[in-house]
């Protein structure tokens, strides 16, 4: 290049070149202008006159052009030329060529002659191992120039052992021309560091038929690809392991409320039998007043056995799950309208059409059972209307019976129902509405309504431990709906979410029934 | 009747429960004797007649609960049927337990029948009554 740049620059001759013939053109229309000027009549003339010297000019220009044009090749064809030749020049050799690049290159290279040992390596290469004291050995080191590559990964040891017997196998099949490409990933963690290194090895051969001269060996340095799946492998674990917890706990909750719902009932039922003995032996040393009292006291007894029974209930929709079925819906209303005799003065239309859908028909019918009860129960008025129906919610939809944005992942096969129990009743304050849903919570005295505040919270859990959602709609005086949806299918639900958990969970569930009964036993036992 | 009455066992460690019982046995009018034991250590002495009050050998019926200190129901039913002697007695088990897996336990243990104990007093002195009757008319081995 610095040649070059000291000969005349090649584009000064075609802008001089252009100089001339524009200077000419300049000096005719200048020379028309006076003339016309002078006499306005003399342009024709001048013009008949000037025209083909204006023709002339521009032609000449033009053919000047081309000339610098081809001048302008000329110089530049020669300047690449010069420059290529000079390049050629300076890497005259093929091996110094070759050697350059190969120890600009960050990863670890070596040539393998078809007997693997090596014959070359590479700047990268060499600063490893002798960083790493594996040029110590012998002339070459051990992987040095000269050194057995093969024999070194044939007889590696240590967490290199796997992966050396590996590679002791891919590189024979690779020298052999048995492989075209060979890979393998290794830890070779240093004194005060962890590292991963890639090898890949590749034949050095010209056809594909021939046998391979060699191989060339590259390491190349996978540290931080290896140390961010590692990260990311322990947070997955992390979570794993939180979920299970997490799950864990639930299931102790359940399990506790179990436990100790089923053994609050033996003093209680102590206590009514002991009232109605007292009652009975007493006879008519007790005033009426009394009597009265001591049904006020049963009556506290069974409203609590009562809502032990709920917590009973309440703790089995996490613990026991029932086997999955095929549900008419239709079906499964009617018989809950039937259990729950409803008064004549009610009527319940039902909607035609009601799917059939997947999953445990005993919760379904809870639900119904509790939605439907308590719009009669709580209807406020001596005559009613109840209407139970039903919408498809289209998968993808995103939008819960809540209104709220639903959770990423809980989209199951088939879509989700939305099922809605409306009546025209007293309706329900916005303000309660979110109350209504928490265990124990009632509206109404409980002696003016007898209900133990778990029917709503029931089934809330039950809803939303198939993967749906429960929601209220209502103002005072104007009739409330409930709207929950449930999932079409539950059949694809076993590998969603916690997937292989599942498995071990439905084994361990004989475990758990048993600890629960060992527990119960102990419970007992202190008592 | 009176040569058919029955030897009662009440396994039961619920202070309550006994009276309970006792008390629908008065109402019923039941004369058996009804011999009380607090768990199944205790029941066992008792058959084996070891400890005071000993039951009599004939015409024994077992009223059994299942949740009980020291020894519970179904490992005093183990320990019943692997004896020689006792493994023939007829139990019938009276529980609150209403699980599943008691009531395999116990049918598997060759129990002759399993009641949960009712909530109201007066369920309670109907089934005294048809437990009674029932196994009066009873052969009993």
């Amino acid at each position: 290049m610095r040649t070059l740049r000291s000969e005349q620059p090649p584009h000064a001759r075609p802008i001089g070149g252009l100089l001339g013939p524009l200077l000419l053109v300049a000096g005719i229309v200048a020379l028309a202008e006076i003339a016309v000027r002078l006499d306005p009549g003399l342009r024709v003339v001048t013009y008949a006159v000037l025209a083909p010297a204006l023709a002339a000019a521009v032609l000449l220009r033009r053919g000047a052009a081309r000339r610098a044009e081809r001048a302008m090749d000329d110089a530049v064809g020669s300047a690449v030329g010069v420059e290529r030749s000079a390049a050629a020049a300076r890497f005259a050799t093929g091996e110094e060529l070759h050697r350059l690049v190969l120890d600009s290159m960050p990863a670890h290279i070596a040539v393998l002659d078809p007997a693997g040992v090596i014959v070359a390596t590479n700047e990268a290469w060499e600063r490893f191992a002798r960083e790493n004291g594996g040029a110590g050995d012998g002339p070459g080191g051990a992987c040095g120039v000269g050194a057995d590559y093969l024999e070194a990964c044939r007889c590696a040891t240590g967490d290199d052992s796997r992966e050396g017997s590996e590679s002791y196998e891919g590189l024979r099949a690779v020298l052999a021309g048995e492989k075209r490409e060979f890979r393998v990933e290794y830890p070779c963690h240093g004194p005060h560091r962890q590292r991963w290194f890639l090898l890949t090895a590749a034949p050095l051969a010209t056809s594909p038929g021939e046998r391979p001269r060699g191989a060339v060996v590259f390491h190349f340095d996978i540290t931080e690809r290896k140390q961010s799946e590692q990260a990311l492998a322990n947070r997955a674990l992390e979570l794993a392991r939180m979920a299970r917890r997490l799950k864990k706990i639930n299931e102790e909750l359940d399990q506790f409320a179990y436990v100790t719902s089923h053994d609050l009932r033996a003093p209680l039922r102590g206590i009514a039998n002991l009232s109605r003995w007292i009652e009975e032996d007493m006879g008519d040393k007790f005033t009426p007043e009394a009597h009265e009292q001591m049904e006020l006291l049963r009556g506290r007894v069974e409203r609590m056995e009562k809502m032990i029974d709920g917590i009973l209930e309440f703790s089995r929709v996490g613990r026991v799950s029932q086997r999955s079925e095929r549900i008419d819906v239709a079906a499964t209303v009617a018989e809950v309208i039937d259990l729950l005799d409803v008064p004549p003065q009610f009527t319940v239309d039902v909607a035609a059409g009601m799917p059939d859908i997947f999953g445990e028909k005993l919760r379904l019918q809870q639900v119904f059972l509790n939605l439907i009860g308590n719009a009669v129960k709580h209807h406020g008025k001596p005559r009613g209307r109840i209407s139970v129906g039903w919408r498809d919610v289209p998968e993808g939809d995103g939008k819960r019976a809540d209104g709220k944005a639903t959770e990423g992942g809980k989209a199951t096969d088939g879509g989700m129902v939305e099922f809605s129990v409306s009546d025209d009743g007293q309706g329900i304050d916005p303000k309660y509405h979110d109350l209504i849903f928490v265990i124990f919570q009632t509206l109404q005295p409980r002696d003016k309504v007898e209900g133990t505040g778990l029917g709503l919270s029931l089934v809330r859990k039950i809803v939303e431990s198939q993967g749906g959602t429960i929601a209220v709609e209502s103002q005072p005086g104007n009739g409330a709906t409930f709207r929950f949806t449930w999932p079409r299918s539950r059949s694809g639900d076993d590998r969603d979410a916690d997937g292989q958990d599942h498995r071990a969970l439905a084994e361990g569930t004989g475990a758990e029934e048993s600890l629960a009964r060992k527990r119960s036993t102990e419970w007992k036992t202190v008592g | 009747m009176e040569d058919r009455r029955l030897n009662i066992l009440l396994v039961e460690d619920d202070e309550l429960d006994v009276m309970n019982v006792q008390r629908a046995f008065r109402k019923n009018n039941i004369v058996n004797p009804l011999y009380v034991a607090g768990n199944g250590v205790e029941a066992l002495e008792m058959l084996r007649g070891k400890r005071e009050p000993t039951v009599p050998r004939d015409r024994r019926l077992i009223l059994l609960d299942l949740n009980m200190p020291k020894m519970g129901g179904i490992e005093f039913l183990k320990q019943l049927r692997a004896d020689p002697e006792l493994h023939a007695t007829t139990v019938v088990v009276l529980t609150t337990s209403d699980e599943e897996r008691d009531r395999v336990n116990a049918y598997n243990l060759n129990v002759a029948g399993y009641i949960l104990k009712p909530v109201t007093l007066a369920a309670f002195v109907e089934i005294m009554a048809t437990l009674n009757k029932y196994w009066s008319v009873n052969e009993l081995p």
